[in-house]
């Protein structure tokens, strides 16, 4: 982490304030049934993506702090709409490997000659960029569907609250 | 008998001396001047003293790039190195903050290590705790702490010989910048552009640490140049001088740039040109009076320092050979100058930039609009890192070509109201940059002479690392992300690459270690030596 020289003592003394403030989302009063919201989960296979309290796949992001670190209002918008709130540095993309393999994933890491990726069954790649056919980077696309669609208003409320209830590890 | 001993010395003391490399030897002027007799050398910052950070090196070129490896790593106490070594008959010389050490060339190994320890009531404002390097004459290394002191040390010891007070660093001062050594004297700037400091640059002794001259960038009263700013602000106006210069032996002239005005993102306080912020200054070598200035960005209010490492060179210019001096500018812009009397002969953006429609025929910046910071922020390019900053830009004589690190990045630059505190944080504002996605870098190759783009080799993300150049055909420059790598020095096509594990933001340098060619970086708190 670069040092923020550049910022006044009143602007640090903000930022540690929102800082604070971000690890720490004050519960809200939902809609919705929770216990419901947990067997949609298992239902909807989100564990194919997320580790939840250990379980599960970390191809996205966890979620077992998410009511912590996001109020009802961004998880939401991120079940409706996933393309809206793509997490920083979740860069998804698209490798032509000289074989003649597509590659789809999550970008790990990148730097001037090679990029590194995690696909959705967990595999590594490591590619030299001037190898490969072809890279695209999928901005504004995710590999989460939209579940806005697919799930009733009521089931999203409960999915919705049982992400909230979810405050990370005690 | 005698003849024989005669003889015996003549045979031996070959073997001997190849045996020891890591003999100690005494750098007087003559040979700094003439670097180029001694190639396996890094006498100064840049190699020379006309700031090419050139080698004339060959053994390692195109054809056998590819096959270097790391020969040995030396890790450093402090993390974030931005040393660029000296390098004298196989040893080493290195500095950290407030730190210095000699290395034997064949391994790494330190010979002596000297720490002068750092006051607790010191604090960098506006930079991190860094040091760029030293600098020898004689039998001395010369160094630079962040509390204010010129040490001299003791080549063969690293014991002090003797150490000279530049500043106060309880007033915003300090040093980070490598010293430069010429004929009797060792010249250094400070740090401080944003804690409303009055900036510097000194000469001292070299032999006896006592000062020689002072030249204070920021005109006092009935001073030529004092007209540019307005009430007391001249005496917070900043123009800190923190990174090394360069020098004209044939001239007699140092050259120098100078930094930003302070405060530097509100220039309310400090209406007009503010001189001599944001200038190349040519100072007489024996008093330190101004030959002549140039300034870049007049009234700054962008951060925008021209503390640049001035390049040296004559090329022809409209049919005549000229004696130029040239600089890739924090404010995006590269320039062209008669480095005998400061005329303006070419300039030209070689980033993206949106303060300026262009130069006039004087070079003076013809602003744009909505290019100033405001209280709610205007994106303008480059960002107040510029788009290059400290680290060093070479110029290859074999291809005419000046190759800079590039970034190209904007920000959004607010404006706030700051009041002077003495050794505080005097700014005015500050910035916010774009995010990563849309920022890049590059290895930019511009004619020397003109700025012409000839090639450019992207770069993940703006870089902060510098040029080295060599008579191999080579260019080698780091990134942010670790890779520590080599172009072709007329195509820019990469040849080679090694990932070092941490984020360089230092300055190559090329030498020999038992007649073999070596090159070495600084990759956060690791320095790397490779060689074939």
């Amino acid at each position: 982490m670069p040092e923020a020289w550049y910022l006044s003592q009143e602007e640090i003394a903000s930022v540690a304030a929102y800082v604070r403030r971000l690890g720490n989302v004050v519960p809200e009063v939902l809609p919705g049934d929770p216990a419901r919201g947990k067997a949609i989960y298992a239902r909807n296979g989100c564990s194919a993506c997320h580790i939840l309290d250990g379980e599960g796949s970390g191809y996205g992001p966890e979620l077992t702090d998410a009511g912590a670190r996001r109020g009802s209002a961004r998880l939401r918008e991120t079940l409706q709409n996933p393309t809206k709130t793509i997490p920083e540095k979740f860069l998804f993309v698209e490798a032509a490997t000289p074989s003649g393999q597509t590659i789809r994933g999550i970008r790990l890491n990148e730097d001037s000659f090679t990029i590194q990726l995690k696909d959705q069954q967990g595999r590594f790649y490591s590619f030299r960029k001037s190898e490969l056919r072809d890279l695209k980077k999928l901005r504004g696309e995710t590999p989460m569907p939209p579940y806005g669609s697919v799930l009733s208003p009521a089931d999203l409320d409960d999915l919705i609250h049982f992400l909230a209830s979810q405050r990370g590890k005690p | 008998m005698k003849r024989l001993e005669q003889r015996l010395w003549i045979f031996l003391l070959p073997l001997f001396l190849l045996s020891c490399p890591a003999t100690f030897a005494q750098v007087p002027f003559e040979r700094i001047v003439n670097a180029d007799k001694e190639p396996g050398n890094w006498l100064t910052y840049s190699r020379d003293l006309q700031g090419h950070r050139f080698s004339p090196l060959t053994e390692i070129n195109t054809q056998n790039v590819s096959q270097i490896k790391v020969k040995w790593a030396f890790q450093f106490p402090d993390d974030r190195t931005e040393v660029s070594p000296i390098v004298i008959d196989s040893v080493l010389y290195i500095t950290g903050p407030n730190s210095a050490a000699a290395l034997d060339g064949r391994t790494g190994r330190a010979l002596w290590t000297c720490r002068r320890p750092i006051p607790s009531d010191y604090h960098s404002i506006g930079f991190g705790h860094t040091n760029r390097g030293p600098a020898v004459l004689d039998d001395k290394l010369f160094v630079a702490t962040l509390d204010g002191h010129l040490l001299a040390l003791d080549l063969k010891s690293g014991a002090e010989r003797w150490s000279a007070e530049v500043l106060d660093y309880k007033l915003g001062y300090s040093m980070t910048m490598a010293p430069l050594a010429i004929d009797g004297k060792v010249v250094v700037g400070v740090s401080g552009g944003e804690a409303g400091i009055r900036g510097f640059i000194d000469a001292y002794d070299a032999k006896t640490g006592a000062q020689a001259w002072r030249f204070w960038t920021i005109p006092g009263p009935n001073e030529p140049g004092h007209e540019t700013w307005s009430g007391d602000a001249w005496k917070t106006g900043s123009g800190a001088t923190w990174v090394t210069g360069a020098y004209d032996p044939e001239l007699k002239l140092v050259y120098w740039g100078v930094g930003n005005p302070g405060p530097d993102w509100n220039g309310d306080v400090r209406p007009g040109d503010n001189l001599y912020t944001c200038s190349f200054v040519a100072l007489d070598v024996e008093t330190g009076k101004l030959r002549w200035y140039f300034q870049f960005s007049p009234h700054d209010t962008h951060d925008w320092d021209a503390t640049h490492v001035p390049m040296l060179f004559d090329a022809q210019v409209g049919g005549t050979k000229r004696k130029l001096i040239a600089v890739a500018n924090r404010n995006a812009f590269y320039y062209v100058l008669d480095r005998g009397t400061g005329e303006f002969l070419a300039g030209k953006p070689y980033a993206k930039q949106t303060w300026a429609k262009g130069l006039d025929t004087k070079g003076r910046p013809i602003p744009a609009a909505n290019n100033e910071p405001s209280k709610e922020g205007n994106l303008i390019w480059p960002n107040l890192n510029g788009a290059t900053v400290w680290f060093s830009p070479s110029y290859d004589p074999q291809t005419g070509l000046v190759y800079v690190s590039t970034r190209e990045i904007g920000a959004r630059y607010f404006k706030r109201e700051t009041p002077y505190k003495v050794g505080t944080f005097f700014a005015g504002g500050g910035e916010e940059e774009l995010t990563s996605d849309d920022a890049w870098g590059a290895i930019k190759a511009l004619q020397a002479e003109s700025g012409e783009l000839r090639w450019e080799f992207k770069l993940h993300s703006p870089p902060w690392a510098g040029v080295l150049s060599t008579a191999g055909g080579l260019v080698f420059s780091g990134s942010d992300e670790g890779n520590f790598y080599a172009l072709d020095a007329r195509t820019g096509k990469p040849l080679w690459d090694f990932q070092t594990g941490g984020a360089i933001g230092a300055n190559p340098v090329s030498f020999t270690i038992d007649g073999h060619q070596c090159i070495a970086i600084a990759a956060d708190r690791v320095l790397y030596v490779f060689g074939l």
